[in-house]
């Protein structure tokens, strides 16, 4: 089967045409989401915060230059903290064609929604003229999730996935994995993967300060419903986690809004320094980590579930990959790959795995995600004071 | 205790790994066979080893690596024979999070 991708100004292919409808503050938030509700592909997103945050700002930009982004529409208050013309002028260096609306300016809610439906219909039809190339596995960049695990994750949805990665990788394809706090116990065996002895040096760097922040915030453990579900030691718990990664060398490892300079597999590092007090949060929850896998460029992501989670994302498709089949027979029309069938032993880990890298090709031909039909466009983009690009 | 899904009672992660995860809840005196690589290996369990939980594949002496997924999840604190669940009573973790 032939794969169109759409080609971008900066040579980057896109698997989606997406007309991003920016939000510069939460009080243009609900102006956004009615003029991106006004045109075809259109998709809101932004970040809620008055004052600027430069965390905030480059994931704007990655994200609004990100090939899967057809065109930029930013709606703004008008007095908000965040340089409006500064963001369209970073995301338009990409070539990327960015429109800029003030609803201070414009004339209030009704005239800003009518024009910016305008603007971004115009946008849509500038975005149908890009070249459509053929693209094949070595063009995708995939990012690698969990969330909602349980006792399965460990057993079929990871290492199913992992399987799908090595299957990418192996073709030339890129991949993306992170949470370095869920792999505390198995850094000697991570390391150890590294290519180089920098990278495998970056590797325990980033795990040191994983433990010095799993340590402040007290999840440096395996809990008493691991135990009960079979799990013994951290290691144990870390390297269930760790196999949707695959087995494959880690090429290099990269800090927020890096994008990975070449084919394999990239660790990102997201932990930022606990000694910092500004630092509170690493991650608030799963979308939040799939955003930063779209601002390091991913064009898919594949996310396990056990327990059974729903969410989607703007920007890049999400495929779902369920390995409970008590969850698959309730809520299967969330999923995309069904590795419950390796507990009940209808199918072996290797063949999900070819399901999976099959549906991730599908996906990037242009094939909606459950997500997508089922119109999951979650999105989180929280303030990150301290990070690891601090460092 | 027999599986009632297709019979698939356990699963092995790698073909070095010296312990099975059991995949139903299995029962003292089942027998089960699990594929290692490819290679089937049958196993009597002496004790109850509940869904998602361990069973030595074959003897594991003190001190020795438990495998799974290919690689070290902790050392055994005592010697382990051959369908023995594999828990926090003869496993212990092998990480310092000092080093």
């Amino acid at each position: 089967m032939e794969m169109l991708g759409y080609l971008r100004k900066d040579g980057r292919v896109g698997v989606r045409n997406h007309i991003a409808v920016v939000f510069t503050v939460e009080c243009s938030h609900h102006v956004a989401a009615q003029i991106a509700a006004g045109v075809s592909g259109g998709e809101v997103w932004g970040f809620p915060g008055c004052y600027s945050d430069p965390h905030a700002v480059q994931a704007m930009v990655a994200c609004g230059a990100h090939p899967n982004v057809g065109g930029v529409l930013l709606v703004s208050l008008g007095c908000e903290g965040t340089d409006l013309s500064g963001l369209a002028h970073a995301i338009s260096q990409s070539g990327q064609a960015v429109e800029v609306l003030r609803i201070q300016e414009a004339g209030g809610t009704l005239k800003t929604i009518e024009r910016g439906i305008a603007v971004a219909r115009g946008l849509r039809a500038h975005a149908d003229q890009a070249e459509r190339v053929a693209i094949g596995p070595q063009d995708l960049i995939v990012g690698v999730e969990c969330g909602g695990s349980d006792t399965t994750s460990g057993l079929a949805a990871n290492p199913a996935t992992g399987h799908a990665i090595d299957l990418l990788v192996a073709a030339g394809g890129t991949a993306i994995f992170s949470e370095l706090p869920e792999l505390l116990g198995c850094e000697q065996y991570l390391s150890s993967r590294g290519e180089t002895p920098a990278v495998r040096e970056q590797i325990l760097a980033g795990i040191r300060r994983a433990v010095l922040y799993s340590r402040a915030v007290g999840e440096f453990a395996v809990s008493p419903g691991n135990r009960a579900g079979g799990l013994t030691t951290i290691e144990e718990k870390s390297l269930g986690a760790l196999c949707k990664a695959g087995t494959r060398p880690v090429k290099g490892v990269l800090k927020p809004i890096q994008r990975p300079d070449g084919p394999g597999l990239w660790l990102l590092d997201k932990v930022g320094d606990p000694d910092d007090h500004r630092l509170t949060y690493y991650e608030e929850n799963d979308n939040d980590g799939l955003m930063s896998l779209i601002a390091s460029g991913a064009h898919l992501l594949l996310f396990t579930t056990g327990r059974g989670s729903v969410v989607g994302s703007v920007v890049s498709p999400v495929i779902k990959i369920c390995g409970n089949p008590k969850t698959v027979a309730r809520m299967g029309d969330n999923f995309d790959a069904d590795a419950g069938r390796i507990i009940t032993g209808e199918a072996e880990v290797d063949q999900v795995g070819r399901d999976i890298y099959a549906t991730i090709l599908r996906t990037a031909g242009g094939e909606p995600t459950r997500a997508e039909v089922l119109g999951h466009r979650e999105f989180h983009l929280p303030y990150k004071p301290a990070r690891a690009c601090d460092l | 205790m027999q599986s009632s899904l297709k019979g698939r009672q356990a699963i092995v992660l790698h073909p070095d790994d010296n312990v099975a995860t059991a995949l139903v809840d299995l029962a003292p005196g089942a027998v089960v066979t699990v594929s290692v690589g490819g290679t089937p290996a049958t196993l009597q369990l002496d004790q109850p080893v509940p869904f998602g939980h361990k069973f030595a594949l074959r003897p594991i002496r003190r001190g020795e690596q438990v495998l799974k997924y290919g690689t070290s999840i902790g050392v055994a604190t005592q010697a382990i024979g051959p369908g023995v669940h594999v828990h926090v009573h003869n496993l212990e973790t092998g990480y310092r999070e000092d080093h």
